[in-house]
């Protein structure tokens, strides 16, 4: 899918979720669109895990906005599955129209990413932990965002424990600069 | 039960280093992990005061400690990940390794969130702000020429005799050496334009306050910096802050003492 599809699709998706809440009924085939989106997520995703004519530094920052992404986008279709289970019904509809308009902005902001690679604005990175941010506390507000354990599942453990005690590491060792 | 009410009304500015340092932990169970910044037990005082009196809006930020305390946290987060990137080709390992790391970085994301919820965002007017650049920026550069001409070596022989200078110098010298740490701190590593922008606003929240609350508002800026806080002793940068701006500077937990002594336990 192009980058223009992509916007496409997401307000296609918004469209669904407003007629979601104006008929007071979800639609639980709407999930099979959560997928496709989140497949296009995952795909970018890995393009900046492997992007390397940018710096580390800011493929991470695009790749983590990718990444929260797609949890909000797990723990959507979670509720959608279930929501007539659990009287979720319209509220899921609802709530995901809070966050889809993020998502938009994050995955536009990706792509002009992806697009300007070494031209790459540099104030665009910081702008995006911004939008992270604001991402992860809205979805946060509409319960859309996973917990940490939730996160964690599925996840090479070992390697997580080394990754953390690493970035302890570089903590301790600013602090000490710090106190030199 | 209703909470004890304090008469004075203090104001805690935090700086990014308190708010970092106060969101930098991690809990593995599974992994029988525990994790925290360095700094991260001196907050929790701190924070248990303001989650305490939240309704008396005691901590407070600002928008560019809010955008700093993200962006240091990212570029702790990515300065790991850059050292390991670099040596990995395979997509596959390259893509466990940012995974790794992102999950990290949402945790201290996740932390950061709370804390920033118990606290109040105040507007800081640019052209405001910059009122007090001057103000601070003379103290600075007076400080750090107090510091350029500091020589201890000169103050041991204006202070102790001849006599004495011998067999006590090395003594004396760590004393003074504790004595004058923040100054010398500061001959090697000046202040950088942030700390500045830091105080000015902290400068700016407390004229507003005085104005709109009460002349009587008390104003701490708690910090795990050099550049404000004390290290060890007593430090001639924390005393001038106090002298020309009212701030009151510290570690966060002393500033928990300070809020201790004015009502808020």
């Amino acid at each position: 899918m192009s980058t223009k599809s992509v916007f496409s699709y997401i307000n296609d998706m918004r469209s669904d979720l407003n007629r979601m809440e104006a008929k007071g009924f979800v639609d639980c085939s709407f999930v099979a669109k959560i997928d496709t989106l989140g497949s296009e997520l995952t795909k970018m995703k890995q393009y900046w895990a492997n992007q390397k004519a940018v710096s580390v530094g800011s493929a991470f920052i695009f790749y983590s906005a990718m990444h929260n992404a797609e949890l909000v986008l797990s723990k959507m279709r979670d509720r959608f599955n279930k929501a007539h289970k659990t009287d979720d019904n319209p509220g899921v509809a609802c709530d995901s129209l809070l966050v889809m308009p993020v998502i938009s902005e994050v995955f536009q902001k990706t792509a002009q990413a992806a697009e300007e690679k070494q031209r790459l604005n540099p104030f665009l990175p910081t702008e995006m932990l911004k939008l992270v941010s604001t991402l992860r506390t809205t979805a946060k507000l509409v319960n859309l965002l996973p917990t940490l354990d939730e996160e964690v599942k599925g996840t090479d453990k070992n390697r997580l424990k080394e990754t953390a005690m690493e970035i302890d590491k570089k903590f301790v060792a600013s602090n000490l600069l710090n106190d030199l | 039960m209703s909470l004890p009410i304090s008469s004075t009304i203090s104001k805690v500015f935090l700086d990014t280093s308190v708010l970092v340092s106060a969101s930098v932990y991690g809990s593995y169970q599974d992994l029988g992990v525990k994790l925290e910044h360095e700094f991260y037990a001196k907050t929790v005082p701190l924070f248990d005061i303001i989650k305490k009196y939240v309704d008396k809006r005691v901590g407070i930020i600002s928008f560019t400690i809010e955008t700093q305390a993200i962006a240091v946290i990212a570029s702790a987060v990515t300065s790991a990940l850059e050292e390991k990137a670099e040596k990995i080709v395979d997509p596959e390992s390259r893509a466990k390794l940012f995974e790794s790391h992102t999950i990290f970085f949402d945790q201290c994301l996740a932390h950061l969130q709370d804390n920033l919820s118990i606290l109040q965002r105040e507007p800081v007017v640019q052209s405001e702000k910059f009122r007090y650049y001057s103000d601070v920026t003379i103290m600075y550069n007076a400080l750090r020429n107090t510091a350029k001409n500091l020589d201890i070596d000169q103050i041991i022989n204006g202070n102790v005799t001849s006599r004495y200078r011998g067999t006590i110098r090395h003594e004396v010298y760590e004393q003074y050496k504790k004595r004058y740490k923040q100054l010398l701190k500061l001959q090697n590593e000046p202040v950088e334009e942030s700390d500045k922008t830091i105080l000015c606003e902290a400068i700016c929240l407390l004229d507003y306050y005085r104005k709109t609350i009460s002349p009587g508002v008390k104003m701490y800026l708690a910090s795990t910096d050099y550049h404000f806080s004390p290290c060890d002793s007593e430090g001639e940068i924390t005393e001038q802050i106090k002298k020309k701006f009212q701030i009151v500077c510290d570690w966060p937990d002393e500033i928990a003492g300070y809020l201790k002594s004015d009502g808020f336990n």
